[in-house]
């Protein structure tokens, strides 16, 4: 359920004993000199989206507070595992999603957010289905239907996840995710047997798995990262993909033969989250107030498409710019909420949903083939 | 080794101190070690065998292991597939660093050339350029549908083709160094002794050549077979789902569901096959051979 | 059982050069001929074309008969002694001798026999089991021998066997290879740079310089008649000295010093007088006596002694002429000079040998 999980940014490992070199190399992490008291880190993802940040966020924030903010990152969970585990959190706040954030409360890593200190105004535009104890959404993410257009011109696209599941009416190479700390994709494999899209939760696995079965044979690759998946797509070796539609977006903009069909989407959140022991509470907050505003969060939408968490952004926004996005009231509509409880909660065998689904979904890769 | 080596040069002023003091460089050697190496080792015995709670020792993480299929599946999966690779490298390493060990000079460099020059670029570039060559609509394809030799596009891509084609390119100098190592140095008056004694070039091949090379081709297969069994990358961008490695596996563990102690376990299951497949090679090969640090 | 071996205008080269250059050579069964030379001068190509490991660009090998210029070394039936023994290190002794037997299909009961005769022929018997590593250099030859020898073939070549052994031991393999001649008849080409090895093993030599036989005969023929001046400046010591032919008597011939001296006698060769021409003179011909003792011979003064064990070796100036070389016995009856002594030089003109220049 992640946007950004990736060979890229995996630890390489190619040495001779290269499955131990992967288990030592969180713990051998350098710090940097902690932040004093005029500086918060935020961990994000790099490239353009951090670049964008600086831009809208960082450095306006720097201006009007005096406080800089550093970036560093990728914030993955086992990195801030081994920073509080060794009593040397170098990072405040985390860019990251829901599952990220689980696995992290479940380890006991982040600080909840305290709801009182934001601004009630900016907070009362974001839907209360971002709020999230550990975790405030704002930039949106959605797994949709991305397809070449070479293989599906003029509106010929599937447009429902029946359609996708369904081989002989359209033909071509499905790819969905798989490996990365990616949930299965068992919403939709639920909407495909039939079930409604606003009643998947609480999701019947059993019968989501076995709709999953049926995709099996129609994927010709499971995906590892959603670079490779748009790289897959562009080069016509991929006719179907479920992926990040905004990333579909930001190569259908560089002229990659690719569109997104928002309908039957499933968004997420990236959110804001705050590391346990981070000794910059005020400065946190602050922070948070300033880039949760909608404006804000307009003039990143501008240069990242993904879509704001604030319904006050699209005032800022003209309509061609919201139609891109998939939080603008249209798409919204079409599309459905990632729902966070039910992926966070402890199943029987102490394990939360995504991790046991995650693990399930392995096993399933493994075991069928 | 190498990194040992690197990180212990030290600067003109400290070598002379150092080499007043030679005990106190063996200290440091093995200290750098000890963090190094010892330490990491340590904590992944430590995870794997931690009891429920704050203390005791625990073979939970081993019965789990022992108990969930699922990672026997990945065990032999890996296993095998890191087998075909080292079969497929020795069919192909065998011959070609043969041509290297007999052939002139201008082209042995040229071979050499040829085996290196992907060693020297990254593992992950060389997966994608062969998603781009091997693709539906690769080069490959195009050439064989262009020239009619195909009807469709074959499968070469997302599946143990794919994997093999991938891992093998990768994994092909491994192969080839050794065994070339030892055919370069074998006297070439052996082989012509058996040609002079009556053999044809087969029989002096396969009574000579091959016996006083297999030392090289049991270093090179074991070299590559352990180098295999530690892939993810190349499986995970050219294989399919018949193709998930346990280091991909342990990846998962690690890093998402953040399950360090069976990672752990994992970990040393994988270090325990491979140390097998060392001794294993070490016993027909020695050690050093494959280590590269024989004497020359 | 030796064969008799042919070669016709044999040449081989490498690119420009010429490594064997229209060798020729008549073996007769059962000789043993070596090949002379210094390094590059073709005798080991040579040996490798009649092996099989080269392929000449001219010429024709005939083996007892048979042509087999083109034949793969496999099937030319010919023994090779390489000069480092290229004994195979992975299998033990009764494996390497028996190797040729196992290639030729003989059954195991057959081989261990003759691999037991073979190796008890070179004084190995009952080291079957040892590896080739576990034996001294002396004892590898023996092998490398023993399994050239086992399948009883009518030719052996011998590539500088002995290059590689010490003194004492090249002594006792000489004795040991005349003697395994001597006793199965066998034909041998052997290759060597080392004069002394050619002169006491062979019937003939055949002295190779620069791709060519120089001269091809006994060891006598070499050393008393050396057809020109390179061959007696390969083989032996002697004193060469440059002039022209002149009438020395009635019928007798001497060559006058181009740096000036008296004439110096020698047998007369078919040279004219007044040809340019080399005179030598070996070093053991010449006797040296007191300056006022009676009888012929040329005035000298001893420029240096060299005390070499059972000679001495001499450095003698002409009056008016060019140096001479002499050795002089360490005996009590032989003339002893001392250096600056004025003595006389004397030698019999058949012993001195006059060559076009």
């Amino acid at each position: 359920m992640t946007d950004r999980s990736g060979l890229s940014r995996r630890s390489i490992l190619l040495g001779g004993a290269g499955a131990s070199l992967t288990i030592a190399s969180p713990f051998v992490h350098v710090t940097p000199a902690r932040a004093d008291k005029g500086e918060i880190v935020v961990a994000g993802w790099g490239g353009s989206r951090t670049t964008a940040m600086r831009e809208v966020m960082f450095t306006p924030f720097e201006k009007a507070t005096g406080i800089r903010v550093r970036d560093d990152g990728p914030p993955e969970a086992a990195k801030v595992k081994a920073m509080v585990d060794s009593g040397n959190v170098t990072w405040d706040i985390l860019d990251t999603d829901i599952p990220a954030i689980l696995a992290m409360v479940n380890a006991k890593l982040l600080e909840p957010i305290d709801y009182s200190k934001l601004d009630k105004a900016k907070l009362g535009k974001i839907p209360p289905v971002l709020h999230h104890p550990y975790g405030l959404g704002h930039l949106i993410y959605s797994f949709n239907i991305v397809y070449n257009t070479k293989a599906f011109p003029n509106g010929t696209q599937p447009k429902t996840w029946a359609d996708v599941w369904d081989g002989v009416k359209f033909k071509g190479a499905r790819s969905f995710p798989f490996r990365g700390g990616l949930s299965p994709q068992l919403e939709f494999a639920a909407i495909a047997d039939g079930v409604p899209a606003d009643k998947v939760y609480p999701l019947d696995i059993e019968r989501a798995w076995a709709s999953h079965d049926k995709l099996r044979p129609l994927v010709t690759k499971w995906y590892a990262n959603h670079a490779e998946a748009i790289q897959l797509l562009s080069s016509g070796e991929i006719d179907i993909c479920c992926t990040i539609g905004p990333r579909g977006l930001v190569a259908k903009k560089e002229g990659a033969p690719i569109d997104v069909e928002f309908a039957g989407g499933k968004l997420a959140p990236d959110n804001w989250a705050i590391v346990k022991g981070s000794r910059n509470a005020e400065a946190v907050y602050q922070f948070l107030n300033f880039v949760i505003d909608g404006k804000v969060q307009a003039e990143l939408a501008k240069r990242i498409p993904y879509g704001p968490s604030s319904q006050d952004a699209f005032a800022h926004l003209s309509e061609a710019e919201a139609k891109e996005l998939n939080t603008s009231p249209d798409n919204l509509a079409k599309q459905f909420w990632t729902d966070i409880d039910w992926w966070g909660k402890t199943a029987e065998n102490g394990k939360t949903n995504n991790e046991n689904q995650i693990e399930r979904y392995a096993r399933w890769m493994v075991k069928r083939g | 080794m190498t990194l040992v080596a690197a990180s212990a040069v030290p600067s003109v002023k400290a070598a002379r101190a150092w080499r007043a003091r030679p005990g106190l460089m063996i200290a440091g050697a093995l200290a750098f070690c000890a963090i190094v190496y010892l330490l990491p080792m340590l904590s992944l015995f430590g995870w794997a065998f931690q009891g429920q709670g704050s203390s005791g020792a625990s073979l939970a993480q081993l019965s789990r292991l022992i108990g969930d299929d699922t990672y026997h599946y990945a065990f032999f999966t890996t296993f095998k597939i890191a087998a075909i690779t080292t079969l497929i490298c020795a069919l192909i390493g065998y011959p070609y660093a043969y041509l290297m060990a007999t052939t002139g000079p201008r082209l042995a460099m040229l071979l050499t050339a040829a085996v290196m020059i992907p060693f020297w670029t990254s593992v992950l570039a060389r997966s994608l350029a062969w998603m781009i060559l091997l693709g539906r609509k690769g080069v490959v394809n195009e050439w064989l549908t262009g020239l009619g030799l195909l009807e469709r596009p074959a499968a070469l891509l997302f599946n143990s083709i794919g994997v093999q084609i991938g891992m093998v390119h990768v994994l092909l100098p491994f192969m080839v160094l050794p065994i070339w190592s030892i055919l370069s140095r074998l006297d070439p008056g052996l082989p012509r002794a058996a040609r002079s004694l009556g053999a044809s070039p087969a029989a002096a091949f396969i009574h000579v050549t091959l016996p006083l090379s297999l030392p090289g081709l049991a270093a090179g297969a074991t070299l590559v077979f352990m180098f295999a069994i530690g892939f993810y990358i190349t499986p995970a961008l050219l294989g399919g789902p018949n193709d998930l490695t346990i280091a991909s596996l342990i990846e998962m563990v690690v890093r998402d569901l953040l399950d360090w102690p069976f990672g752990a376990m994992l970990s040393l299951a994988l270090l325990g096959l491979v140390a097998l497949v060392f001794a294993c090679g070490a016993a027909f090969a020695g050690a050093g051979r494959i280590a590269g640090m024989e004497g020359r | 059982m030796g064969a008799s071996l042919q070669i016709n205008g044999l040449g081989k080269s490498y690119g420009p050069s010429q490594a064997v250059a229209s060798v020729s050579l008549d073996i007769a069964a059962g000789e043993f001929v070596s090949l002379l030379g210094a390094s590059g001068s073709g005798k080991t190509t040579t040996l490798m074309m009649i092996a099989g490991f080269t392929p000449p660009d001219a010429g024709e090998i005939v083996l007892d008969g048979q042509p087999i210029t083109h034949l793969p070394p496999e099937r030319r039936g010919i023994g090779v002694v390489f000069q480092n023994y290229a004994l195979f290190p992975h299998m033990n002794v009764a494996r390497n001798v028996g190797f040729p037997l196992k290639m030729r299909r003989v059954s195991a009961a057959d081989t261990a026999r003759r691999v037991a005769e073979a190796l008890a022929r070179v004084g190995l018997a009952g080291l079957g089991e040892r590896l080739p590593a576990q034996l001294s250099g002396g004892q590898q030859q023996r092998v490398a021998l023993a399994r050239a020898l086992v399948y009883e073939p009518g030719l052996l070549l011998m590539d500088e066997p002995l290059g590689a052994l010490d003194r004492s031991l090249r002594e006792t393999m000489k004795t040991e290879i005349r003697r395994l001649h001597r006793q199965l008849g066998i034909t041998i080409v052997y290759v060597t740079h080392d004069q002394e090895e050619a002169l006491t093993l062979s019937d003939r030599i055949a002295l190779m310089d620069r791709g060519r036989i120089v001269q091809i005969g006994s060891a006598s023929d070499l050393y008393e008649r050396p057809a020109n001046a390179f061959v007696a400046g390969f083989i032996g010591e002697s004193t060469m000295i440059g002039g022209k032919v002149v009438r020395d008597g009635e019928a007798g011939q001497a060559l006058l010093p181009a740096t000036g001296g008296p004439p110096l006698p020698a047998r007369p060769g078919g040279l004219r007088e007044g040809a340019e021409a080399t005179f030598l003179l070996r070093p053991e011909k010449a006797s040296l006596s007191a300056a006022d003792a009676p009888g012929s011979g040329l005035r000298a003064t001893v420029q240096d002694i060299v005390y070499v064990g059972e000679i001495s070796r001499l450095t003698l100036r002409l009056d008016g002429g060019p140096e001479l070389t002499i050795k002089q016995p360490n005996r009590a009856d032989a003339y002893q000079a001392k250096i600056g002594e004025a003595v006389k030089i004397g030698w019999a003109p058949d012993d001195a040998v006059l060559l076009a220049a």
